[in-house]
Parts: C-alpha cells; structure tokens; sequence
C-alpha cells in the first residue's frame, strides 16, 4: 500500500505531514513510552524521529516503510536516551520510582485517545513489565502492527528471531497476566 | 500533551532548519529502468532499478545520461531542473526499400548439373565465355526465366531475372541474338533436382 500522504509531503504538500503526526503519532508514543517510561521524554524522542523523517526525506515508497522508518528511529533514541539516563543512574532511578508511584496521568490520557479498551490497557500494563527483549517485539506487532519481517528489521534481527522471540515473550505475559489474575481471551 | 497540530508546526520548522544544513539533495527518479549515472567526487554512481524508483544523492548528475535514464529534481537548489522529463522518441530507422533489380537464382537445375555454381554460396558462377550462338546451336544449357513463359513446373522456382545477359560481356557483336522465346520442346527434360541425403526415402 502506497504512503500517499508521504509522497504528497514529499511533493511540498505540507498538511501532508499532519496526516502523518496523526496516523502514527500515539503508536509511536507508546511504543517510546516503554522504553523511557515518561511522555514528554517520549514526546520529544517521538518527534526527534518525525523530524529526522521531515529532513533527510528518506526514499520510501510503501506505508510500512513509513512505520518502519519511524519506528526504527524511535527505538535508536528511546535506546540512547536510556543509556545517557543510566549514566546518570542516580537521576534515572529516582525518575523511574516517581514514575511507578505517579498513576501516569499522560498514560491514561494517551490510552484514552488510543481508545484502548479494558483488556487492551491491561496488555500495555504487562508487557511494560516484562523485560525489554520479550516486549519490544510485542510492541511493534500488536500495537504498532507491523509484520514479524518489518518487526526484525526495527530491531536489528532475522525474522526467525523475531517469530521466535514473539512466541517466547507470550509464554511470559501468559505467566505475567495469569499471576495477576487474568484469564482472558488467548495472546 | 501537545496537540497534532503543535507537533507538526514543530516538526515542520525543525525539518526545514535541519534541511537547510544538510545542503544540496538531489531527488533522482528512474525513467527508463536503466540507470541513473551521478558524478561523485571522481567516480561515477550508478543506480539501477524499475522506472519510478527514488534516489537521492548529493552528486553531481551526468547531464547526457541523466537526461536518458532519470528525472533530477532538486527541490530546493534549483527549481528549474524540476521540470518532468519526457523520453524522446527514438527515431526510428526508415528502412531502405529493397532494391527491385532481380538477384540472380542461387542456381538453376541446368547450371548445377554442370557445376555451374559456387559451391561456397550457391552463386552462379558468371559465364564469361558465352557460346557464340549459331543457328543450330542446342539450346542455352542456362536459360534465363525472365523469357521463359513457365516452361517446367520443375523450374518455376527460379526468380526472374535478366544480368547474367546483360552483364555478360559481348564477344561476338555480329553474331545473332537467340531467339528470345526458345523452343521449350528442344529443352531436354532435366532430372529430378537431388534431393538431401538425410531426407532421401528410397
């Protein structure tokens, strides 16, 4: 499928690019949002990423491309915001303690205009406990919706790991969830 | 949290910033599926692919070949190289109409019984010693078709034609000319033309 909104952006269409904010712009939050556990920071890596987008003008044909792209941006800063955060290991504990004693309210308002309903909001809540290698691939595939193939190359694997790391990270929420008392519709 | 239109007022203005500092980006698209050809320093780069490909590049664009293989557009440096470049037709190559002056047969029953002909390509071999025709003469062993009004369905293959008269080159001039309607009965019945060995079916 063609990323008509991206080409027209591409042609000098500028309202194109609000068509684009719009049409990746939550996923794109949550997904950062899990790396960072904090919405402005992943405000600001989110549109670092659309930025990058607008600038270089990468050679980009299909609407998976555009989400790839833009995914795979937002995974290389959320990743060295986390590393310059550890550096300052002090500082990125602390925000991460305020960060589970606040109920978040830029989470919910972000679940809300993703209109995520009940079983949706408790996926987002377990797989932000699990470890990072299980959720990223449940991230981009379920949330994101992005192919076992396009989830590898956001990550910088084969597809077979990628099928392979999607199965075991639902054996571990299956865990996860089943501890918290959900028994719900199979993963 | 800000809003879609924030974002994208600031997304806008930063790019445009940013861009500005990248420089000159040339957007390359495919036209003929070839290639597009860019100078690079002191090399050449080469991009292949379907027609309607995107490349960009900061190279600098071979104009003749550009001009063949791609549309070059800078968006920002030059808008006059935005124009969409058409293909030219290729002019096409105006056959020259055959000539009509008759070849010579590669070689007719009668010359090829007396080896009459080349054996590298089938060409009658030019009789420069024409008999001097006298009025008993037995029939021309090789009888132009030209005259020949179907004497031998046999024959019928032979193309007309009328050089080997005329450029045979005249020995006696006060000799007469034969008769230019033989006697098809004083013509001895040819035998049948050989056939391939590998076709031959007893």
């Amino acid at each position: 499928m063609e990323c008509e909104s991206y080409l027209r952006f591409l042609d000098g269409d500028t309202s194109a690019m609000q068509e684009i904010v719009e049409q990746y712009w939550d996923i794109m939050l949550l997904y950062v949002n899990s790396y960072v556990h904090s919405i402005p920071d992943a405000e600001d890596i989110a549109e670092e990423a659309l930025i990058e987008l607008a600038a270089e003008q990468p050679v980009l044909e299909e609407e998976s491309q555009v989400k790839t792209y833009l995914m795979k941006n937002c995974r290389t800063l959320a990743q060295e915001s986390v590393k310059q955060k550890l550096q300052r290991k002090s500082d990125a504990e602390k925000e991460l303690q305020e960060w589970e004693s606040n109920d978040n309210v830029d989470l919910l308002m972000l679940e809300d205009r993703m209109q995520l309903d009940d079983s949706k909001r408790l996926l987002h809540r377990a797989l932000l406990r699990l470890p990072r290698k299980h959720r990223d691939i449940l991230y981009l595939h379920y949330f994101v919706g992005l192919s076992y193939l396009e989830s590898a190359t956001v990550l910088g694997c084969s597809e077979k790991h990628a099928v392979s790391a999607a199965y075991n990270a639902r054996l571990e929420l299956k865990k996860l969830m089943e501890k918290e008392g959900y028994f719900g519709e199979k993963l | 949290m800000k809003s879609y239109e924030e974002i994208t007022s600031e997304v806008l203005e930063a790019a445009r910033e940013r861009r500005q500092q990248i420089g000159k980006r040339r957007r390359i698209t495919l036209i003929s599926g070839i290639a597009a050809v860019c100078v690079v320093g002191i090399g050449l780069a080469i991009w292949v692919g379907r027609p309607g490909k995107r490349v960009e590049t900061v190279a600098q664009p071979v104009a003749s070949v550009q001009t063949i293989t791609a549309t070059v557009t800078e968006t920002e440096v030059i808008p006059e190289t935005t124009e969409a470049y058409t293909m030219p037709t290729r002019a096409k190559e105006t056959r020259s109409t055959k000539t009509t002056t008759a070849t010579a047969p590669k070689y007719t029953r009668s010359a090829y019984e007396n080896n009459e002909y080349n054996e590298d390509d089938h060409t009658p071999v030019v009789n420069t010693d024409v008999p001097e025709p006298t009025m008993t003469a037995p029939p021309a062993p090789f009888t132009p078709s030209t005259t020949a009004p179907a004497e031998s369905p046999t024959e019928a293959h032979a193309e007309p034609t009328g050089q080997g008269q005329t450029d045979a080159p005249v020995v006696h001039t006060e000799a007469p000319k034969p008769d230019p309607e033989p006697v098809v009965t004083a013509a001895p019945t040819p035998p049948p033309l050989p056939m391939p060995e590998d076709d031959y079916v007893e």
